[in-house]
């Protein structure tokens, strides 16, 4: 497709996915598209690590649970107003992702995939055993979501959706997103070409912590509440799952993933309370024949004849 | 470029396979069970299409949340059925209150906060139910109660314990029929009168986790507020297998009584198995726990046997009126199954529900609220009041023993009945006491 011819299309989704459910008007409809767009930008972030820069880290919830505890710590124990507890949010991000690569870049392939897992976990069992601070296994109740309605927070939840979309493809197509998808090619060339690619790592690794907490941020509001759950690995692996289901490496890619996600558990678990099953078998066909994920399948007849075969 | 590829899909292959193996596994384990809500929901459907009488009025729209899938699938089932058996109770079988039928509209919160609120979002928001409820999980309905409080629609809380429900957390809209995890510390204690525990040496064992750590912490106070001692608090990791160097110790401490706060399969049955294995109570010591649904039962058994704690609800523990009308609509409705646990909460919930529709006359927000507070009721464990200060039922609670079945399993018996006038506390909630 031309660039033009894309940009008529994307313009035009938008349109509709602004415009249609604010005409249909149902608060479930738009908490679940709120919610799609909450794990879309927690995908995103993702991606820029696992399909951007080859660091496959099981640890990434970290950044998205520690910014809903921020938020609702400050704002809920401390009474700050919310622009405080954003700020707060970044400095922790930033802070902790810092720490975070500092650590774990040490480490390659699975070692690395195993540090990070055991730093997520560590965080886990922190938010259920520092009882004042996170309030335990309850989590911490009475965030005030700082929009007036759903349908406030709908609109706004796509335009930052959009914003952190435009923001990851600037960077994954400038120069410094190109060192990034060298690295995840070959990391010693790229040394050997003169780059610091612990310096670049470590910089993706605080743009996606920083992103993975926006979406963190978004999910306290929605929800009014922190608990364990969202620090626990099975929410990285979620994540991941979107990421690999849509597309990895494509950034629309986990915005597909995750809009498939949340309608098919909606959609299943209507019919058998054994959806997650269904669920995993339709993963499983989706690792073996689409390995590329859903993405792969539309670009791969977007395209025309002879690119195709290559 | 396709090796580095490669080598990441082979992790993610790896790690994605060992959890799918787990997943099946898990299916594998609960595929024996029928599905929960989907059996329960529309037997009860069923019966209220059935036996509406006369409708004269637009329906009572009632929203529960409720655990349908997920790792809390048995309690949600529990709680469903008991709440079906409730409504049915309260309206004499017609499911309609004054001439209005009653829609109970279910909803899986799959045991996820977020999905949770996102049900409760629809039930309050689109189906607009005039009264909510359900759901066995705190942070859900902490999280939940906030959202009906500001639509301005009563939440009445069956199952979900935490003390901030009816605390620190509180709202004028939200009511909570279960008991709370202080009355389930003090009732466990409640079987020893104060000057039984006067002088006595305790032991509190709960596994290493902020809400084990809180009940023991709280069952240690109540035993030092009765003038009892406590000689140590253990709290082993909560997957521990192997109790023996804490069993050990417990010997070697030799207390008159040994009070555990369980949770999980190791500390349910393994942990009573190894007390009995290595002796530890052969010298007269007494083990205190909680008492738990048939599954804890039918896994704890033979085992188990002299166990005493607090019971939450066992159908043997209450000799009421409506506990017998519970067990036989149950037994009615859900192919003579007996109630389990939470079951004989939401019943309540339900009935409570029931009752303060028909004094408030219909389903306004405020009216209700008028209606339940101080609202003196009898259900399945005798005479309920609802206080008006915190909106906490006050109840009589069990204390429970294991015994024998008589089939190489085992069943439990009212060891004591606390009278709701030895469950008061202090009212918690900000502003109110």
């Amino acid at each position: 497709m031309k660039t033009k011819n894309k940009l008529v299309l994307a313009l035009a989704l938008l349109a509709a996915v602004l415009v249609v459910p604010a005409l249909i008007g149902s608060s479930y409809i738009h908490s679940i598209i709120i919610t799609i767009c909450i794990y879309s930008i927690f995908a995103i972030s993702y991606d820029l690590l696992l399909g951007y820069t080859g660091i496959v880290s099981f640890g990434h919830t970290v950044y998205f649970g520690v910014a809903a505890y921020v938020v609702a710590f400050t704002t809920v124990k401390l009474h700050w107003p919310f622009l405080a507890a954003v700020g707060m949010v970044i400095v922790v991000c930033v802070a902790i992702s810092f720490i975070f690569s500092l650590v774990t870049l040490r480490t390659k392939n699975v070692y690395f995939s195993m540090v990070t897992m055991a730093i997520g976990q560590l965080f886990y069992v922190m938010s259920t055993k520092l009882y004042a601070i996170t309030g335990g296994d309850d989590g911490l109740p009475g965030v005030k979501s700082i929009f007036p309605n759903k349908t406030v927070f709908y609109i706004a939840a796509v335009l930052i959706l959009v914003c952190v979309y435009l923001f990851s493809k600037r960077l994954v197509n400038s120069p410094a997103g190109r060192v990034l998808q060298g690295v995840k090619e070959n990391d010693a060339r790229i040394g050997m070409l003169g780059y610091n690619t612990f310096k670049f790592k470590s910089i993706v690794i605080q743009i996606s912590g920083l992103l993975a907490g926006l979406a963190g941020i978004l999910y306290v509001n929605l929800n009014g509440i922190a608990t364990p759950s969202i620090l626990n690995s099975s929410m990285t692996l979620q994540i991941l799952f979107m990421v690999i289901l849509g597309g990895v490496g494509t950034l629309h890619g986990p915005v597909i993933g995750a809009a498939i996600m949340q309608i098919a558990s909606i959609v299943l678990s209507g019919f058998t309370t054994r959806w997650m099953l269904i669920f995993g078998i339709g993963f499983v066909v989706v690792m073996l024949f689409f390995p590329k994920g859903v993405a792969g399948v539309f670009d791969r007849f977007s395209q025309p004849n002879q690119l195709r075969k290559e | 470029m396709k090796s580095a590829m490669k080598k990441s899909y082979r992790y993610i292959a790896l790690v994605l396979a060992i959890l799918m193996i787990g997943a099946l596994a898990l299916a594998g384990c609960n595929k024996s069970e029928p599905a929960a809500g989907s059996s329960a929901a529309p037997a009860a459907g069923s019966s209220e299409a059935a036996e509406e009488p006369e409708v004269t009025g637009p329906p009572i729209k009632i929203g529960l949340l409720n655990e349908t899938s997920g790792a809390y699938e048995q309690w949600g089932k529990m709680e469903l059925q008991g709440f079906f058996s409730g409504l049915y109770y309260a309206t004499d079988g017609t499911m309609a209150i004054d001439g209005r039928p009653l829609e109970v509209i279910v909803e899986d919160t799959t045991c996820d906060v977020g999905v949770g609120v996102q049900k409760a979002t629809k039930l309050l928001e689109d189906d607009k139910v005039d009264i909510l409820s359900g759901t066995c999980i705190s942070s859900i309905a902490l999280a939940v109660m906030d959202m009906a409080a500001e639509k301005g629609v009563p939440y009445v809380i069956n199952c979900a314990a935490s003390d901030d429900i009816t605390g620190a957390n509180f709202n004028e809209y939200t009511f909570r029929t279960g008991r709370n995890l202080t009355m389930a510390a003090e009732a466990g204690l409640g079987f020893l009168n104060e000057d039984e525990i006067e002088g006595t040496t305790w032991v509190v064992l709960a596994p290493d986790y902020a809400g084990g750590r809180s009940g023991g912490e709280s069952l240690g106070a109540g035993v030092e507020a009765r003038g009892g001692k406590v000689l140590d608090y253990i709290y082993p990791p909560m997957d521990c297998t192997d109790f023996t160097s804490y069993i050990q110790k417990i010997k070697s401490l030799n207390p008159d009584y040994l009070c555990a706060a369980i949770v999980g399969n190791n500390f349910i049955v393994k942990f009573p198995q190894q007390l009995k294995e290595l002796g530890a109570l052969d010298n007269g010591m007494q083990y205190v726990t909680s008492i738990a649904d048939f599954d804890f039962l039918k896994t704890v058994g033979e085992a188990g046997i002299g166990q005493i704690g607090e019971a939450l609800y066992h159908y043997n523990c209450w000799d009421t009126p409506a506990n017998d009308a519970l067990i036989q609509i149950h037994q009615e409705l859900y192919n003579g199954e007996y109630p389990d646990f939470w079951a004989g909460e939401s019943f309540v919930g339900a009935q409570a529900i029931v009752l303060g529709i028909q004094k408030a006359g219909g389903t306004d927000g405020q009216a209700f609220i008028k209606a339940l507070e101080g609202l003196e009721f009898e259900s399945v464990k005798g005479t309920y009041i609802i206080r008006a200060e915190d909106h906490q039922a006050l109840q009589p609670m069990a204390v429970g023993r294991i015994i024998s079945d008589g089939n190489g399993g085992a069943t439990v018996e009212a060891a004591a009945i606390i009278p709701l006038e030895g469950m008061t506390f202090p009212v918690t909630a900000p502003g109110r006491a």
